[in-house]
């Protein structure tokens, strides 16, 4: 590709692409509008979330993320903190409340890993 | 595997909008030796980052906080604080009259563990807020009842701020009757420590009293007295007065000489605050004498002077007048010394005169002063006892004797000491001559002090010296000369002449002398009006003496208003008390046959 300087003063890119019709302003507008829709989407989804799920919602979801769980022991988790009537967050933090927790309402194996990667495992 | 910490750590990463509940979720669901990590991290972010709306959102967590923590937690709070409190106890909803008593008693917990975060509190301006969030939970029982808000009012009273202490003293206020209750729970709970202190609020009054007045064990009465210093207060004898005299003597045992120092020592100072027999003051005094500490020996004393049972009293005081502590003996001494009757003087003559060689000087210089002379005119002022007593062996010797000195004055006061032994012993008549002369005399002092010796007496010549003193150039002799006319010869003067008089004393002698006269009549009730609102600030102080004196009834309105509005501190003052006590007499004349020339006046 090489740049060509046209009689007008006007800058086409020769080679690709392939219709030197379209001028650069027109690209970084593209790129603009692009950046701008990615952002609204993004928002949106935030500000869905935040309309959706509660603050200790959200922090649960995005402590376990950071913390690797799969889907599979995030939900279990989840459901652990739901049926033992305590914050999820707090289950991935407090040991002593994931131990009372389990003792009392759980027992699956994705619980185990769950335990496993959060408390016998550094943490990443 | 990973420490507490580092899982902790892992939530910094966070947003601190869901870091704070994440955390406050954690901490309350966390096991004992996790919670001070969490506090911890709590603490600093609310260091970094406080809402208006963080104390109310950490409130669940201080309830199970460590306590170095939770004064952390506070402390981190504390800006925002006072508005919290103030926003959720008006609110009215459980779930925020909740958080305010988690809040109000983690600050309340902290103050009372820390005089320094006390400090912190108060520069914060958290006692008012904390006042008003008490009071608004305690007003809006009926809505959120609470009983939590309750047993915080009945945990603060002690140290209540003005809008609890209000809400406390209310006569009608809804609540009363479940503050009462919770009341008696607490004291099921934790027996009657705060009885004391509940005494001087009348919603908590009574629960005190049956707290008190039931079937406690010793050991908990003992530690009731430990508020005993708090009895002083008139309230709480008050309310405690009405317990019948065999409760406060069960309060206050006789047999509380096995237990500790400071038991024993409440003990004693309650027995000062209360009403209790001379018997078993005395009975108390008694079982002290061999008390080891001297704090206990000393209340014991004091004890003694309150009762009134004279020959046991001396008998008691006379063995602690030698007591080992200076403090104790002197103060033995003092009541050996203060006794007033001849024949108890006599009692403890042997007493004092054993006493001149105490080890205390103080007691010493007590018993020097006191002991009953046996010669009436062996020092400058004549010992009363002694001189009653010679005035019984020799009358005539004892007359003459007092003649002469009076004949010869040495100096003033001297001569005041034997008018006052004369007029005590009733010898006005064997001394007429002298005062007929004395009464001119250019000593003031001796002048108005023979005026009333000379209205005892009937003479001619006396009725002529007092008639003649009343235009005598000093004041004070012209009262008294008036004084005594008026109360013992009112024929010999015209006592309305002198209604005006410019100064205050005789004005308001001759005014009493006219209110004596004639109760209910119009002249005597102008003259005490036109004094009680002359602009002098004397003249309307004796219009003031006058009107107690005579029980005016009449003018209790003049009285109030100069209690109300008199430009003179004192003369308020004076003003204040004569108008309380002309309404405890009106009050008192209700019960008795009705006086007309009373209620005349």
């Amino acid at each position: 590709m090489t740049l060509a300087i046209a009689g007008r003063g006007a800058v086409w890119l020769e080679g690709t692409p392939a219709d030197p019709a379209i001028p650069l302003w027109v690209w970084l507008a593209a790129l603009g509008a692009a950046a701008i829709g990615v952002g609204l989407v993004v928002s949106y989804f935030a500000w869905r979330d935040a309309q959706l799920h509660t603050p200790l919602e959200r922090a649960f979801r995005r402590t376990a993320r950071r913390l690797r769980l799969r889907r599979a022991e995030r939900i279990a988790v989840h459901r652990l903190g739901v049926e033992a009537g305590v914050a999820p967050v707090s289950l991935l933090v407090s040991r002593a409340a994931f131990e009372a927790a389990r003792s009392a309402h759980g027992n699956a194996r994705s619980l185990e890993r769950a335990e496993s990667r959060l408390f016998d495992e550094p943490v990443r | 595997m990973p420490s507490t910490s580092e899982r902790i750590l892992s939530l910094r990463r966070l947003a601190p909008s869901l870091r704070e509940p994440a955390l406050v979720e954690t901490l309350c669901a966390a096991g004992e030796e996790e919670r001070p990590f969490l506090a911890d991290e709590l603490a600093l972010l609310l260091r970094q980052r406080l809402r208006p709306g963080s104390p109310l959102a950490i409130a669940p967590a201080l309830d199970v906080c460590p306590r170095e923590q939770r004064r952390c937690l506070v402390l981190s709070i504390l800006p925002a604080l006072p508005g919290a409190l103030r926003e959720a106890a008006r609110a009215a909803v459980p779930s925020e009259t909740s958080a305010a008593l988690s809040l109000t008693s983690a600050a309340l917990g902290c103050a009372h563990e820390s005089p320094a975060f006390s400090e912190a509190l108060a520069r914060a301006g958290v006692g008012p807020a904390l006042d008003e969030a008490l009071d608004c939970l305690a007003r809006g029982f009926d809505e959120h009842r609470s009983e939590e808000a309750l047993e915080a009012v009945i945990a603060t009273c002690s140290a209540a701020g003005p809008r609890v202490r209000a809400w406390l003293e209310g006569d009608d206020e809804p609540g009363h009757m479940a503050l009462r209750a919770a009341a008696r729970t607490a004291s099921r709970r934790a027996p009657i420590s705060s009885a004391i202190v509940w005494l001087a609020h009348p919603a908590l009054a009574g629960v005190a009293r049956r707290a008190l007045a039931g079937g406690a064990a010793a050991n908990d009465r003992f530690d009731a007295l430990r508020s005993a210093h708090l009895l002083r207060s008139p309230a709480r004898r008050r309310a405690l007065g009405l317990l019948g005299s065999d409760h406060l003597q069960t309060l206050c045992p006789i047999d509380a000489c096995e237990q500790p120092d400071d038991a024993r020592l409440n003990v004693m100072t309650s027995a000062l605050s209360l009403r209790l027999s001379d018997k078993h003051l005395s009975g108390l005094s008694s079982a002290s004498l061999q008390d080891p500490s001297a704090p206990v020996r000393l209340r014991a004393v004091l004890a003694l002077e309150r009762a009134q049972t004279a020959r046991m009293t001396d008998e008691i005081a006379s063995d602690f007048s030698f007591d080992s502590d200076e403090r104790v003996a002197r103060l033995a001494a003092g009541v050996l010394a203060d006794a007033r009757t001849v024949s108890r003087r006599l009692h403890n003559g042997a007493s004092l005169s054993a006493l001149s060689r105490s080890p205390h000087a103080s007691v010493r210089r007590i018993a020097r002063v006191s002991a009953p002379s046996s010669n009436a005119w062996g020092t400058d002022v004549p010992c009363p006892i002694a001189a009653r007593l010679e005035l019984d062996s020799d009358p005539e010797g004892f007359t003459l004797e007092l003649r002469s000195r009076l004949a010869s004055p040495d100096d003033v006061p001297q001569t005041v000491a034997l008018l006052t032994l004369a007029d005590r012993l009733g010898l006005a008549g064997a001394i007429e001559d002298e005062l007929l002369r004395l009464i001119g005399s250019a000593q003031r002092e001796v002048a108005s002090k023979c005026a009333p010796l000379l209205g005892r007496l009937e003479s001619e010549a006396s009725g002529a010296a007092l008639v003649a003193a009343l235009g005598a150039d000093d004041d004070r002799v012209r009262a008294n000369a008036l004084e005594a006319i008026a109360v013992r010869r009112p024929h010999l003067a015209d006592c309305a002449a002198y209604a005006d008089d410019a100064n205050p004393r005789v004005r308001a002698n001759a005014i009493r002398s006219l209110v004596a006269r004639d109760p209910g009549g119009s002249e005597p009730k102008e003259a005490l009006g036109a004094m009680l609102r002359d602009r002098r600030p004397h003249h309307r102080r004796s219009a003031i003496w006058i009107a107690g004196r005579t029980r005016s009834l009449g003018s209790r309105t003049d009285v109030a208003e100069l209690a109300a509005s008199d430009p003179e501190p004192e003369v308020r003052t004076r003003a204040e008390s004569c108008a309380r006590a002309l309404d405890a007499w009106r009050r008192l004349s209700w019960t008795r046959p009705r006086d007309t020339r009373l209620e005349a006046a």
